[in-house]
């Protein structure tokens, strides 16, 4: 008995040894990755996460919707945008990156700055976020934003709120940021690609933000927009008159400018986009051809600057003669934009049009929006508006120079944004005949000619996600394509 | 080393050995039914490793050392006989047929052994000469089909691959499935090498093995698979079964024993897609010498131009199919696989030595899939009057290199099984082997769009080098006569190396795949070296009893166990020089990460045994877990488990001489399964941020990024809790030439704990958590039969038969849609609640309210918004059916055959095969124009209503294309899933024993020379004629039933073996 008792102590004696302290199972700490890390390192992040989806797929998709660019016939990876073919997981990954990676990471910094009183980093990532938030609420017309990003606090099934909400939401915490004191401010703000932390080019980008959140409801909340454009007016808002872009891009794998990453780097060929006629037959229309053609397109094999009818990627052609259509020209050094100072000028001669400003000072923005789309290249714009010139301002119809202009801008940086200003306003026009037509007036939209929705039909919004339909009970019901959103 | 050192005394103690004087005695075995004469009975002298056979008359004749005292007399089918010598020369044994299970004696879990009728579980064990008679360099592939309730494939062809195996179903959704491996009592690590290239899991896909192969078969004494309950002992990594793995020992003798297990084997491929031979080079329908697909005209014999212009010439060839141009291209795969082992023993200490080589290279041309393993097994034992200690070392290295499967990435370029299957029917691909010719090369190749296979597998390549020791120590002490401590610690320790290169494959400028557009390749060098070791540590006492009829049997044990993981990985791309594969070969700076894993568990257990006159036996146990990676507050779980075996036969004893053995096992065990390590708090992560094709990583411009972690933390994680219940019956009739052993088993697994996919506007993309529950229930059948047992031959047939049901019994509220398990492309594979565990869904056509196709302007279908369900991986039923003959000297014939039906697969393969209209299917009509059936239009008029008139618009042969490419036709994603089902031949096999009389002059004790044939013939189901259907991309648990991605093709293989003893 006594050996057995000698045993029983040995038995005990080795569970103390192994387990020689409580501290034995304290090694669930990720030794991989770190569980703080200051809003300094978090906004690259979500700088980048943005633009790479506002510069990327939301571009090409856009780009073609707007007939910039249309897909190469001896390919296939853009067909579905090109052939109006949207379902549920088109643009899916976009809005699981927006949500979960930029607004979460731009919420993440918004919370720790607040604490902290740091109004400055609070301003960007309110900016950010309400830049963010908009475009969702532009595509999808019902997002979640009062119970989005809330997973860490139970919520794991947002609510879906009206676009409107979301509109006066963000206007409300973009007015909050601005309202703060931007001066009093403890450390520099790193890694702010954008403006390298320069508070007042932050203000400036919220005003043209607010803007263009204003501009977007005019039909259908004019005073709303009317009231919130003539208080900008009556502050003496500055907006931004250089371009909010990230400009840091180097030809390296994963740092370059990410619709070169996508587009050229990754994918087995680099001519899927190829130039859409609608945009050739503009640029070079009147006999006088733009010069920016040369920087939105590559020349084609036979030495022109060439198009192919919207969508008519199905016709049976070589890769030789393919390559006599140009391709977009896209490179791994290029800018990704978030606003262009074009663009920031043709919201102001919009604005101060609506608000019934004369018609001089909207002819002066105006030219300053086309001035400073050529200049995005280091070209002079100043030929194109003289009298008589190609784009000269038209006093008739204003709007439809603004708007044609800003089209033409946007294109190859944000054909998104191109294309909803296209389903707000109408303009470009879309045309009744083909692209080949004796009739046809150079720069109005052709019917996709491998389209699935028939003659008269595009979209005018995004599918509700698959990804959020199948974990998120709350996803509204399915809406087609072709029904218009509240602010069309 | 203290152990080696006591191995080496062992071996020297050996060189010692005594000879002494010899008696000869003879006599002759027979049947004690009938009399007749057993060929090739063992007979060996007890105590010693003298032994010999009888031969066709059952005579027999033995030298006898002095001191000897009994024979042991031993035959397949009869009960193994001990006859005292006491001085008689002459000794005539009549055998007593065999109560098949009665006496054996299964090692169950912690190495307990225990009489089989005791069991009141499923326990199956195989013997290491079954095993190392298929001549794999892998157990568990010899074990495919034979085992009811354990599922057995191999990933796919290549050299080195792995092996998965799943018993009972799958049970957790994101959890592991795979089973405990134990060695010698040992747990030992079973990771599965499956490296992907990129996070979308078909990129650039290697497989090296998963661990539990590295084990020789040859060193193999025998195999237990324990399925369920029996399991709960070895805690919460024991949740899927155990396999337990015992090795050879020598056995006491006067005189080493030397082994020779060898073989040779050939293979080649046994399933490659079937193509079409009737349309060749082109795309919609006309002939295009730059295309990458069989869309061109019908072939027409014709002499044609083909390929690009080069200096000003091009290549003629006729314009015919190439029936064999796949195969053709590879080559005959050659194996050796050889062991030698030295054994023996002496007094009180025994010793095991071996050293195994495998030498493979695959079927693909080239050493680019090839498999070399150097194994070292030594085993040394003592038994003292009270210790009894054990040690062993096993050391393993592995060098192997495998062709990339999946997809090919910009930066390291293609992937054979991807290229190669878009090469026209009329194209030669051994033609193009000269892959520097100015026809074939980068610039030239006739094709932008693929690659020339030659480049990719003398270009591409890897190499994968494994040091891996596993060791053990057990120290059994009897304290008193029925009472016994053991202590046991092993350690398993693998080190691993990986080189992985991608060439550059630039075009020049100007030349013509440069004008069109192909893609340059800028080159890429990876480097891996892992450390993953796993520490273990047992203390048992244990204690065994008699109460006037009742034996009772307890034991309590301690364990603890620590799992730790470590790699460094680096890599660069856009290489400076070519052909030149080091990290310091770029301008651009290496990318380098740490991964660092660590968990750690300890255990309490204990189990008592009562047993009633020997023939009511009831097992109580259980264990406590408290694990490192469930929250601190909250690490502690409980499982208990009770089994029954009643052996009938006994109790009613009238019933014996029809039912000589009847037994009924019922069990119910509950077994628990902790997280993953650091699942508790939420994270940030160096930022890596999607931009479609690209991935942006940070450092940008010199700044640094993070980015709040995807998978959400989360404080109130649970362990996975599984819970059995077994009924079973073992019956034997007919002198044993009928037994049938039938199990139902159902099996229920809780609190789930799943990586859950949030609804991205929560902030986070998952979440581990604990959801729902998933029941697997199902029958195993395993019937034995004798159709013959007559003199000189006899005739065994093994059928098992499976099936099991699994069914995701809950999902939590946001997983009504189902949990994603894997996809690709547009079909996905998931957890639906209510449905088996994976379901395969993908688009459906869109149909007017009429149910009518909808089609578009180019009369090809439209997808409905909503996927639909394409149904199940999990196949109806399994079977294995084996036949063996045993003949006249020695000569045994015997085979395989396993049989799956039912159940679903992806198969990319069919996908790429469609795509480029080289699948047999896409010559539907001829390719002439057809209408989709019973097809409409939707017509819109000016107020928005939709009518849907009748489909005029044929599919025009420019437009086939279009509708066979699942991109322009989603529709068309169903014809990539494809049924399954299979029929194997897994192996056919001639084994001679060589008669002792030839081979006594030699010394030699035993000489086997077999022919044993794998996986000879397949026979799939019409519809996949693509695919080996056990072939996976995916690794070896559930996301591996989706299907494969450009897998590497299975084998046939032939292999001629030899065993010699000395």
């Amino acid at each position: 008995m006594k050996t057995y008792a000698k045993y029983i102590l040995i038995f005990i004696a080795g569970i103390i040894f192994t387990s020689c302290s409580e501290n034995w199972l304290d090694v669930n700490t990720d030794p991989n990755k770190p569980s703080d890390v200051t809003p300094e390192l978090v906004l690259p992040a979500a700088e980048i996460s943005l633009v790479s989806q506002i510069t990327v797929r939301y571009n090409i998709a856009g780009g073609m919707w707007a007939q910039f660019w249309t897909q190469n016939p001896t390919s296939n990876q853009y067909k579905q945008f090109d052939a109006y073919d949207i379902n549920a997981t088109t643009l899916d990954a976009e809005w699981m990156e927006l949500y979960s990676g930029t607004l979460k990471e731009l919420q993440q910094i918004k919370k720790v700055s607040k604490e902290n009183q740091e109004w400055r980093m609070y301003l960007i990532a309110a900016a950010l976020q309400a830049y963010t938030f908009q475009y969702l609420a532009d595509l999808y017309d019902k997002i979640p934003y009062t119970e989005a990003l809330k997973a860490d606090e139970g919520i794991i099934a947002p609510k879906y709120d009206d676009a409107s909400v979301v509109y006066d939401s963000i206007i409300q915490d973009l007015d909050f940021a601005l309202s703060k004191d931007l001066s009093k401010f403890t450390s520099p703000v790193n890694g702010d690609f954008i403006f390298n932390g320069n508070a007042q080019m932050w203000v400036k980008f919220a005003n043209t933000l607010k803007l263009r959140i204003y501009l977007r409801q005019w039909k259908v909340r004019s005073a709303v927009a009317q009231a919130g454009i003539q208080k900008l007016f009556n502050e003496n808002a500055a907006f931004l008159t250089e371009d909010a872009k990230i400009d840091v891009f180097q030809d390296e794998k994963g740092k370059g400018n990410p619709l070169y990453e996508s587009d050229r780097r990754e994918l087995n060929t680099k001519q899927n986009i190829r130039a859409s006629q609608t945009f050739i037959s503009f640029l070079t229309s009147a006999n006088d051809t733009d010069e920016r053609i040369g920087y939105y397109f590559e020349k084609g094999t036979s030495g022109q600057y060439l198009g192919n009818p919207q969508g008519d990627f199905n016709k049976n052609i070589t890769a030789d003669e393919a390559n006599k259509i140009s391709l977009a020209r896209i490179l791994a050094t290029d800018p990704a934009y978030l606003f262009s100072a074009a663009e920031s000028y043709f919201l102001q001669a919009e604005a101060k049009l609506r608000l019934n400003y004369s018609i001089a000072e909207v002819k002066d923005l105006y030219d300053q929006g086309v001035l400073a789309a050529f200049a995005r290249f280091g070209l002079n714009g100043s030929r194109y508006i003289q009298t008589g010139g190609k784009y000269e301002f038209n006093n008739a119809e204003p709007l439809k120079s603004i708007i044609t202009q800003k089209w033409a801008a946007l294109a190859g940086i944000n054909g998104m944004e191109a294309y909803i200003e296209h389903l707000r306003t109408g303009i470009p026009k879309r045309s009744s005949v083909p692209v080949t037509d004796g009739s046809y007036i150079p720069g109005e939209f052709t019917h996709p000619i491998q389209s699935v929705l028939p003659v008269g039909q595009y979209p005018r919004r995004l599918i509700f996600p698959d990804s959020e339909r199948k974990s998120n009970k709350n996803t509204p019901a399915e809406v087609k394509v072709t029904v218009p959103t509240w602010w069309q | 080393m203290k152990k080696l050192t006591l191995l080496m005394a062992f071996l020297h103690a050996f060189a010692f050995t005594m000879l002494s004087q010899e008696v000869q005695v003879k006599g002759r075995v027979t049947s004690a039914e009938g009399g007749s004469a057993l060929p090739g009975a063992s007979v060996v002298v007890k105590g010693t490793n003298t032994a010999t056979v009888t031969d066709p008359e059952g005579n027999y004749s033995i030298r006898v050392p002095a001191g000897a005292t009994t024979l042991v007399v031993s035959f397949i089918g009869m009960k193994t006989q001990e006859v005292e010598i006491a001085g008689q020369t002459t000794i005539n044994i009549a055998m007593q047929p065999e109560v098949i299970g009665m006496e054996e004696v299964v090692v169950t879990a912690l190495g307990i052994k225990r009489s089989e009728k005791a069991l009141g579980y499923s326990a199956v064990t195989v013997k290491g000469d079954e095993i190392s008679q298929t001549r794999t360099s892998n157990i568990m592939n010899s074990l495919q089909g034979k085992v009811a309730g354990v599922a057995i494939s191999a990933s796919s062809g290549a050299p080195g691959a792995s092996t998965k195996v799943v018993i009972r179903g799958f049970s957790s959704i994101t959890g592991n499935n795979q089973p405990l491996y134990i060695v010698d009592g040992i747990p030992v690590n079973n990771t599965t090498n499956t490296l992907y290239a990129g996070n979308n899991d078909v990129s650039r896909t290697q497989d090296f093995g998963n661990r539990a192969n590295d084990i020789n078969p040859d060193d193999i004494e025998s195999v237990t698979i324990l399925k369920g309950a029996a399991a709960a002992l070895y805690g919460s990594r024991a949740a899927n079964g155990v396999v337990m793995i015992t090795t050879k020992q020598g056995a006491k003798s006067d005189r080493f024993k030397v082994e020779y297990n060898g073989s040779a084997s050939f293979s080649e491929p046994l399933r490659l897609p079937q193509m079409q031979n009737w349309f060749g080079q082109g795309w919609s329908g006309t002939f295009k010498y730059e295309e990458n697909g069989s869309w061109g005209p019908k072939f027409d014999g014709k002499l044609r131009l083909w390929g690009n212009v080069v200096d000003n010439s091009q290549q003629l060839k006729p314009f015919v199919p190439l029936k064999n141009n796949l195969r053709d291209f590879f080559d005959v795969g050659k194996g050796y696989n050889n062991t030698i082992s030295i054994s023996g023993g002496k007094d009180n200490a025994l010793f095991y030595l071996s050293f195994g080589n495998v030498r493979e290279d695959g079927i693909v041309p080239t050493d680019a899939d090839s498999y070399i393993r150097n194994s070292i097994l030594l085993k040394g034992s003592y038994q003292g009057k009270k210790l009894t200690a054990n040690a062993s070392i096993n050391y393993i290295n592995k060098d192997q290199k495998f062709v990339t499967q999946g997809q090919g990435t910009g930066d390291a370029g293609a992937t054979l099984y991807q290229d190669i299957m878009q090469i026209p029917r009329d194209i030669s691909i051994v033609d193009l082997k000269d892959y520097k010719n100015k026809f074939n090369n980068i610039d030239n190749y006739f094709t932008p769009y693929a690659d020339n296979p030659w480049f990719i597998i003398n270009e591409n390549g890897n190499k994968w080098n494994e040091d891996r020791v596993v060791s053990s120590i057990n120290l059994d002490y009897n304290i008193t006569s029925w009472l016994n401590a053991t202590y046991r610690v092993g350690a398993d320790v693998a080190n691993s190396q990986l080189q992985d290169w991608g060439a550059i494959a630039k075009t020049t400028p100007g030349s013509i795949n440069n004008l069109r557009g192909r893609n340059d390749i800028v080159g890429r060098v990876n480097e891996r070296t892992s450390v993953d070791y796993q520490f273990n540590n047992d203390f048992i006492l244990n204690g065994n009893f008699n109460i006037s009829s009742f034996k009772i049997n307890a034991l309590i044990g301690y364990n603890a166990n620590e799992q730790y993981y470590r790699e460094l990985y680096s890599y660069v791309t856009d290489l400076d020089i070519p052909g030149f594969y080091n990290l310091s070969n770029s301008s651009k700076p290496a990318k380098s990460s740490t991964f660092e894993r660590k968990k750690r568990l300890y255990g309490i257990y204990s189990q008592g045994e009562v047993s009633y006159k020997d023939y009511v036996f009831l097992t109580l146990s259980a264990r406590n877990d408290w694990s490192s990676t469930l929250p601190k507050n909250n690490n502690s779980f409980f499982y208990p488990g009770a089994s029954l075996s009643i052996l009938f036969s006994e109790i009613f004893s009238d019933i014996k001489p029809i039912l000589p053995y009847g037994k009924l096992r019922l069990s119910h065990t509950v077994t628990g399964n902790d997280p993953q390590p650091y699942r508790i708090k939420s994270v940030y992560s160096p930022a890596s941020v999607y931009a479609y094709f690209g991935t942006m990583t940070f450092p940008i411009a010199g700044v640094n990024g993070f980015e709040i972690d995807n998978t959400i933390g989360n404080l109130k994680l649970q362990p996975e809790i599984s819970t059995e219940d077994e009924v079973g019956v073992e019956l034997k009739f007919l002198d044993n030439r009928i037994g049938i052993d039938a199990a139902y088993y159902l099996r229920k697994t809780t609190d789930q704990i799943m990586t859950v996919p949030l609804a991205r506007s929560s902030g986070y993309g998952f979440q581990v958590m604990n959801v729902g529950s998933i029941q697997n229930q199902g029958t195993e059948l395993l019937l034995t039969l004798v159709p013959v047992r007559a003199e000189n031959f006899e005739w065994q047939i093994g059928v098992n038969h499976t099936i099991n049901r699994s069914k995701v019994l809950e999902l939590s509220e946001q997983l009504k849609e189902g949990v994603y398990i894997n996809s690709a492309y547009d079909i996905d594979f998931l957890a639906k609640e209510g449905k088996p565990i994976g379901v395969f869904e993908g688009p459906d056509y869109s149909r007017d309210p009429q149910g009518r196709i909808i089609v578009n302007e180019q009369g090809i279908p439209i997808a409905a918004t909503k996927k639909v369900e394409y149904g199940t991986s999990e196949p109806k039923y399994r079977m294995g059916i084996k036949n063996e003959f045993f003949l006249l000297k020695g000569i045994t014939i015997g085979g395989n055959v396993e049989i799956r039906q039912g159940g679903l697969m992806y198969t990319y393969t069919a996908d790429i095969n469609y795509f480029v209209g080289n699948a047999t299917q896409t010559t539907f009509n001829d390719r002439q124009p057809f209408l989709v059936p019973n097809s409409v239009k939707a017509v819109t008029d000016v107020n928005g209503n939709v009518t849907y008139v009748e489909n005029t618009t044929p599919i025009d042969m420019e437009h086939i294309c279009d509708y066979y490419n699942n991109n322009t036709n989603r529709p068309l994603a169903r014809a990539t899933v494809v049924d399954k089902s299979f029929v194997k031949l897994r192996d056919l096999y001639v084994y001679f024993e060589l008669p002792k009389k030839w081979i006594t002059k030699l010394s030699l004790s035993r000489v086997n020379v077999g022919v044993v044939g794998r996986n000879l013939l397949l026979w799939t189901p019409k519809e996949n004629n693509f695919v080996d259907p056990e072939s996976t991309t995916w690794g070896g648990d559930l996301e591996s039933e989706f299907g494969e991605f450009a897998v590497a093709p299975s084998v046939r293989t032939v292999s001629i073996s030899l065993k010699i003893t000395y």
